[in-house]
């Protein structure tokens, strides 16, 4: 069975992280005999994985005298985060958490139920337009300041 | 569950060693897991120094709440989650301080192009492949700090879908979708300078 | 362990899971994100102001000429990164949003407006979370349609 290159393109994926089903090899491999643009992209696919790895690799390189010390530094900060005067006691934790628990439970009393009922709130108009496009209308933005929403206007040709 | 080659303890069983006091067994773990954890901080974060110290801290970290772990699951998730938001809350730090997340010092450091291992390689393939890998450290640094994430436990640490999404909390499909994102970033930056080098 | 103590100490827990979240935001709530699409009605036919649109009316008022803003519909739907969901529209018209990238402060949206077959608007957004922006126009019965579109 002859694959597209859709198809290819998704066996590519697979196959870089091991995942080709069985049977798929084959196809995959007979596709790319024959396809030059799925086989850059299956090069550019290896080609991706090996420069990141060999890259992180030259970065362990030069950290190794760093991490032959790595269990001197830890034994530091563990001695240093040593907590003081032991935890805290069962009495004061579950008093603690039982007052969180109450609190927890007040909070969800008050909060509206359901969206529906709850008005429109926005917490910021923070918003960035990529890009726009209609078939059949203008289309225009108004930025008039981060103190009030971004807004896409259209404009219908027939109808306005 | 994994299981590392070299002395013979299980995870499982020097986790419940280190909880029983045995700072020696905590040192094992560390050693099992120090270089794996640098390679995949220092992609996040960008700078060996600072990778250096997250890996420190997230060891540390772990030794405090070794007693939240779940025996029957995965130390190197369980750990590996702890230190991505470590290193995750660490790049961020740099990021708003305005510092550059580039490591000069990287500039010097030696990368064979990996197809050439234990061949010479002649010095435009050296400088060629110092140069793609620029770019690739460039724009893993770009990435969204997820989609860096998600990259990095897959092309260096070699994970499966199943164990990133444990390790980040995200479903399958978003660990799917954002290992696409970030790939083809890559590819389309390396661009015509690959057919060069491939 | 006595039943009074196991009781207690499942308060205990439940406040521990609230302080679990985690700093980087790699929990659920960050793979998801809750899209709020509002459908008002804007004409100069009365002086209602619906009462949900009670925090935006000033701005709704200092933008638009229109004296009356009527919200005719609501639908609120939670997705996750690479999904999509339609939403109909009043007047035969449906808006589907694709959630194109999520994370604990950001997520960024493909939205499109059909009009029967036809593409009324196509546009990529990017919003913060708690975030929402205007699509408004589509002429409906004597006044015009005005979409409120929030992200949380």
């Amino acid at each position: 069975m002859t694959i597209d290159c859709g198809a290819a393109k998704t066996l590519i994926e697979k196959r870089a992280d091991g995942l080709l089903p069985p049977g798929a090899e084959k196809e995959l491999d007979a596709h790319l005999s024959s396809c030059r643009e799925c086989a850059d992209e299956q090069s550019r696919s290896i080609a991706v994985g090996r420069l990141l790895r060999s890259g992180i690799d030259a970065r362990a390189v030069s950290a190794q005298s760093g991490l032959d010390m790595m269990w001197t530094r830890v034994r530091a900060g563990i001695e240093e985060k040593k907590p003081i005067g032991g935890v805290l006691s069962r009495r004061s934790w579950t008093a603690f958490s039982a007052g969180a628990f109450a609190l927890i439970l007040f909070a969800l009393l008050l909060y509206p139920a359901g969206p529906d009922q709850s008005p429109f709130n926005p917490k910021t108009f923070d918003v960035s337009v990529e890009d726009v496009e209609s078939d059949i209308a203008v289309v225009t933005q108004l930025n008039m300041g981060e103190d009030l929403p971004r807004v896409i206007w259209i404009v219908e040709d027939a109808k306005s | 569950m994994k299981k590392m080659k070299g002395k013979g303890d299980s995870d499982d069983d020097l986790i419940r060693a280190a909880q029983n006091g045995k700072q020696e067994a905590f040192a094992e773990l560390v050693e099992r897991y120090k270089t794996r954890a640098f390679k995949v901080v220092v992609g996040i974060v960008g700078r060996r120094d600072e990778a250096l110290d997250v890996v420190q801290e997230s060891f540390v970290k772990a030794y405090y709440k070794l007693g939240e772990f779940r025996f029957g699951s995965n130390f190197y998730t369980w750990f590996y989650r702890l230190m991505v938001n470590q290193a995750i809350d660490r790049w961020r730090k740099i990021n708003r301080s305005g510092e550059v997340p580039l490591d000069e010092a990287f500039l010097t450091e030696y990368a064979l192009p990996a197809d050439f291992e234990g061949h010479p390689a002649t010095p435009e393939e050296i400088l060629m492949s110092r140069e793609l890998q620029e770019i690739i450290r460039k724009e893993i640094a770009a990435l969204p700090e997820h989609h860096r994430a998600v990259i990095l436990l897959r092309e260096v640490e070699g994970m499966t879908y199943e164990e990133i999404s444990k390790t980040l909390g995200c479903s399958i499909g978003t660990i799917m979708s954002r290992l696409h994102y970030a790939r083809e970033k890559l590819k389309n930056a390396l661009g015509v300078s690959l057919e060069k080098l491939t | 362990m006595p039943s009074r103590s196991r009781g207690l100490w499942v308060f205990a827990a439940f406040f521990l899971l609230l302080l679990c979240g985690g700093s980087a935001g790699f929990c659920l709530a960050a793979d998801t994100i809750a899209i709020d699409v509002g459908s008002v009605y804007a004409s100069n036919s009365g002086k209602e102001i619906d009462p949900s649109l009670v925090h935006i009316r000033g701005k709704l008022e200092y933008m638009f000429d229109y004296s009356s803003y009527r919200l005719l519909d609501r639908k609120r739907q939670r997705l996750s990164e690479g999904e999509k969901n339609d939403f109909e529209l009043p007047d035969k018209r449906s808006m589907r949003i694709k959630v194109l990238f999520v994370d604990e402060k950001k997520v960024r949206l493909y939205v499109r407006i059909q009009e029967k077959e036809k593409k009324l608007l196509g546009t990529t957004l990017g919003l913060s979370r708690g975030g929402m922006v205007l699509v408004g126009g589509p002429v409906y019965e004597s006044g015009v349609l005005i979409f409120l579109i929030s992200a949380d």
